[in-house]
C-alpha cells in the first residue's frame, strides 16, 4: 500500500479563438479495490461547470461547455490517492473486450507475429509470454506514431510509445480470445500520462505494463479504460471556428509523487 | 363493391398537390443531390379488419419482445448466457454500441418508433423481411395522402369504412411526452438535404413540435437546451432524432459529425433527456439478430410467434448448413455485416461454378451469413397509364411503444416495385407508394 499526490494538467493553445467548445474529460481517478482517491479534484480554464457521468465502460466522464471565445484551454486533476495493488477489480467483463476494436486488429506483420509467437497455457501464462515478446517485438520511440496509429500500423514500424505498445498486447490478447481493455492513467516517475492494459483471467483483472514488461504495482494511478485508446479517451472536444481553419497544440504535465 | 372511381381520377390532382406540398424524397446520386417526387398510386392497398386484427397482436407481440430484447443486451445479457442467441451475433454487430452499454432509458423504451417491413404470400400468409428500429422513415406519405384522398374523393370513404390515419401525429407526440424527462419535445433534422426532410417538417407540422438542427442545441450541465429566440435557453425533455447514430454526438461517436450534437450522450446517459429512437437499436434490427426474433419472442414472452419470419437458416448451426449447402439455388444469401440492400445475393443467379464458390465460403464464413427461402409475395393493382396493372408490394407498418403500451398505427406505408415481375420496391430505386387503408367493420 502506498500514498501519492499526484497532478495531471493539460493545457490546449488554438491558434485562434473558437467558441462553443463543448468537451469530455476522462481525467477523475474512479474507486477500485486498488486505488482509493483522497480530496480528487477537477477543474478547468476557462472555468465553467463540469457536469459528471459515467460511460458505458463505467467510466467517470465530465462534460463541460464553454460559449465565449478562448484560445486556449487547461484542465487539472489532482488529489492524493492510496494504492494496493495486491486488490483486483472482480467485476466479469463485458463481451466485448474479447473482440477486436477499430485500433486493435490483427492484421499484417502482427498477424504474422501472433502465429509465430503463439503459446498454450493459462491467461497469466500467455500474458507472461507475450509481455516478453512485445518487448523483443517493439522498440521505445517518441515522434513515431499519433494517437490514430493503430496496432498493425505501429507493430509495422517496429517503434512506438505506450499507446502503441499497449494497443499491440490488445491485439495479441485478443486474437487468443482473452477479454482484456486499455487502461490509460498515470505512473509514478513519468512526466506524462501513461498507458498500459488489464486482462480478465476468469477470476479478476491482472494490470500489466507492456511498454515496461511487468505487472503493475503500486506505483499506477489508473484514469479510464476502453477497448482502446479512442474508445475512452482522457480529453476529447469540438468546438466552432470563426471562419479560420484552428491549429491546436497540446502540453501536458503529470506529476504522481509518493507521501 | 369499393367504389373509387373517383379516387382514381383524381390521381393526377393528387399527386400535383403532393409535389406542391414537396412530398419528395432525396437522393444522392453522383455526388450530387437531386429531389425527386415519391410516385403516388391512387388505389390503396386495403387490409381487412379481422386480418389486421392479427397482423397488429403479430407487431405488438415482436416489438415488444425487441424492446425487452434490446434492454438486456444492453444490461444483464441473459439471453446470451442462456444460450438463446450465441455472443458473436450480437457483439460483433456494428449496431451494438458500447457507448449505449448499461442504461436503460426513461421508460425502459428503446425502439420507440418501429417501421416493420412485411409482405403477403400468395397463400394470404404475412410475413416479416425486416425490423427497422433505428429511424424509420415514411409514415408521413400515407398520413398526408389520406387527407389529399379525402379531399379530392370524399365519396370513397362514404362507401368504404376505413380506418382513419390522422391520429399518427397523436401517437408519435404522446410517445415523446411519455418518456420525456423534464423538458420540451422537439424534432430534430440533419436540414433540407436529408432523404426524408418533407418528413420532418411534416411531422413537426403535425405534432406542434418544433423543428430543430443541431445548431439550435446545444448541451451544458448534462442538460439538453433549445437556443431561445433572442430569450432564455429552453430545457428539452425528448428529442426525435433523425440523423443516425453515428452522426448523433461528436464525442462520442464519429468525432467528424457536424451535425450532431455534442454532448448529448452524456445529457441522455444522465437521465436528463430521451433520445427517441434510442441510439444502439442496430444491434436488435440488423440481418444477423433477425433469424433470432422468433426465439426471443419464446424467450421473453413465453408466447408462440404470431407473425412469422421468412424462413431463415443461420448456417452458424450445423443443421442450417447442411440444408443451405442442398438447397443453395433456391435461396437468397445476406451477409449480415452489410446495411441495406447491399449484400444480398439470390442463388438462382448463380452458375455451377458461383454455387461451388459460395458453399465454399459458407462453410468457412458461417457466421457471416443468413440465408432465406425466397418469398412469391403479391401483386397489388397499380394504375400504370390510364391501365391497371400488377407489381409486388410490400407494406412497412409502424409500430409506437409508449412508456404506457405500445400500438399499432392503423394504416402503413405500402412500396410498390414499378417494374413488372421485380421484388425491388424501395423508392432510391424509383418504387412508388399507396395509401393503406385498414378497413374499420
Amino acid at each position: 500500500m502506498k500514498k501519492f499526490l499526484y497532478s495531471l494538467r493539460t493545457d490546449l493553445y488554438f491558434s485562434a479563438p473558437v467558441s462553443r467548445h463543448t468537451f469530455l474529460l476522462r481525467a477523475f481517478p474512479g474507486h477500485y479495490p486498488f486505488q482509493e482517491p483522497v480530496n480528487a479534484s477537477l477543474t478547468c480554464k476557462p472555468q465553467c461547470k463540469l457536469a459528471q457521468s459515467t460511460d458505458g465502460f463505467g467510466n467517470s466522464v465530465h462534460q463541460g461547455y464553454i460559449e465565449p471565445w478562448h484560445t486556449g484551454f487547461s484542465f487539472i486533476s489532482s488529489g492524493e490517492v492510496i494504492t494496493d495493488s495486491s486488490k483486483h477489480d472482480t467485476r466479469p467483463p463485458a463481451p466485448y473486450y474479447a473482440l477486436p476494436s477499430e485500433l486493435t486488429k490483427l492484421e499484417g506483420k502482427l498477424a504474422d507475429f501472433y502465429r509465430e509467437n503463439k503459446t498454450e497455457g493459462t491467461s497469466a501464462q500467455k500474458l507472461e509470454r507475450w509481455l516478453e515478446a512485445v518487448q523483443k517485438g517493439f522498440k521505445y520511440q517518441k515522434g513515431r506514431t499519433t494517437t490514430a496509429t493503430t496496432a498493425a500500423q505501429a507493430f509495422e514500424q517496429g517503434a512506438g510509445v505506450c499507446q502503441d505498445y499497449a494497443h499491440i498486447l490488445l491485439s495479441l490478447l485478443r486474437a487468443d480470445h482473452l477479454p482484456c481493455r486499455y487502461v490509460a492513467g498515470m505512473l509514478a516517475g513519468e512526466g506524462a500520462s501513461h498507458a498500459w492494459i488489464e486482462l480478465y483471467d476468469g477470476r479478476e483483472w491482472i494490470a500489466a505494463d507492456p511498454t515496461h514488461c511487468r505487472l503493475c504495482d503500486d506505483q499506477y494511478l489508473k484514469l479510464s479504460h476502453g477497448t482502446d485508446f479512442a474508445s475512452a479517451p482522457i480529453e476529447r472536444g469540438v468546438f466552432i471556428e470563426n471562419g479560420e481553419a484552428v491549429t491546436q497544440s497540446v502540453q501536458s504535465r503529470a506529476l504522481m509523487r509518493e507521501i | 363493391m369499393n367504389k373509387m372511381d373517383s379516387l382514381t381520377a383524381n390521381t393526377a390532382a393528387i399527386n400535383r398537390l403532393l409535389a406542391r406540398y414537396g412530398v419528395k424524397f432525396g437522393i444522392y446520386k453522383n455526388n450530387t443531390f437531386h429531389e425527386q417526387l415519391f410516385p403516388y398510386d391512387c388505389l390503396p392497398r386495403i387490409i381487412e379488419k379481422d386480418d389486421f386484427a392479427r397482423i397488429e397482436r403479430g407487431l405488438i407481440q415482436r416489438v415488444t419482445a425487441l424492446n425487452l430484447f434490446l434492454k438486456d443486451i444492453y444490461t444483464k445479457r441473459e439471453i446470451v448466457r442462456d444460450g438463446i442467441i450465441p455472443e458473436h451475433f450480437v457483439f460483433s454487430s456494428t449496431g451494438f454500441l458500447k457507448q449505449c452499454d448499461q442504461f436503460v432509458p426513461n421508460g425502459s423504451v428503446f425502439a420507440h418508433i418501429a417501421g416493420i417491413d412485411l409482405v403477403q404470400a400468395k397463400d394470404g400468409e404475412w410475413y416479416i423481411l425486416e425490423d427497422n428500429l433505428r429511424i424509420p422513415s415514411g409514415a408521413s406519405y400515407p398520413l398526408i395522402a389520406r387527407k389529399l384522398e379525402r379531399r379530392a374523393s370524399p365519396r370513397s370513404f362514404i362507401d368504404n369504412a376505413v380506418d382513419s390515419n390522422a391520429n399518427y401525429a397523436q401517437l408519435l407526440r404522446h410517445c415523446m411526452d411519455s418518456v420525456a424527462s423534464e423538458g420540451i419535445s422537439v424534432i430534430m433534422t440533419p436540414g433540407r438535404y436529408n432523404s426524408a426532410f418533407f418528413e420532418h417538417s411534416y411531422l413537426a407540422e403535425m405534432t406542434g413540435c418544433p423543428l430543430v438542427m443541431h445548431s439550435d442545441l446545444f448541451v451544458q450541465d448534462n442538460r439538453l437546451y433549445l437556443k431561445g429566440a433572442g430569450g432564455s435557453p429552453v430545457k428539452v425533455g425528448a428529442i426525435y432524432r433523425r440523423i443516425a447514430d453515428e452522426y448523433l454526438d461528436p464525442l462520442s461517436f464519429r468525432p467528424d459529425s457536424l451535425i450532431g450534437v455534442p454532448g448529448i450522450m452524456s445529457a441522455y446517459r444522465s437521465g436528463n433527456v430521451a433520445i427517441v429512437n434510442a441510439p444502439g437499436n442496430g444491434v436488435a434490427d440488423d440481418k444477423g439478430t433477425y433469424a433470432f426474433v422468433p426465439k426471443m419472442i419464446k424467450y421473453y414472452l413465453n408466447e408462440e410467434p404470431i407473425l412469422k419470419n421468412a424462413p431463415t437458416y443461420v448456417p452458424y448451426y450445423e443443421e442450417d448448413l447442411d440444408y443451405c449447402l442442398k438447397n443453395l439455388s433456391k435461396l437468397v444469401i445476406k451477409d449480415v455485416s452489410e446495411a441495406g440492400g447491399y449484400g444480398v445475393l439470390f442463388g438462382k443467379d448463380l452458375d455451377e461454378d458461383g454455387l461451388k464458390t459460395w458453399r465454399e465460403r459458407l462453410k468457412k464464413e458461417a457466421r457471416r451469413f443468413i440465408l432465406q427461402e425466397v418469398i412469391d409475395f403479391i401483386d397489388l393493382p397499380v394504375m400504370q397509364d390510364g391501365e391497371q396493372v400488377y407489381r409486388k408490394a410490400d407494406l412497412r407498418a409502424f409500430v409506437i411503444s409508449a412508456s404506457d403500451g405500445v400500438k399499432v398505427w392503423h394504416s402503413g406505408l405500402t412500396r410498390f416495385s414499378r417494374v413488372e415481375g421485380s421484388f425491388v420496391v424501395n423508392s432510391s430505386q424509383g418504387g412508388g407508394f399507396k395509401d393503406t387503408w385498414v378497413l374499420s367493420r
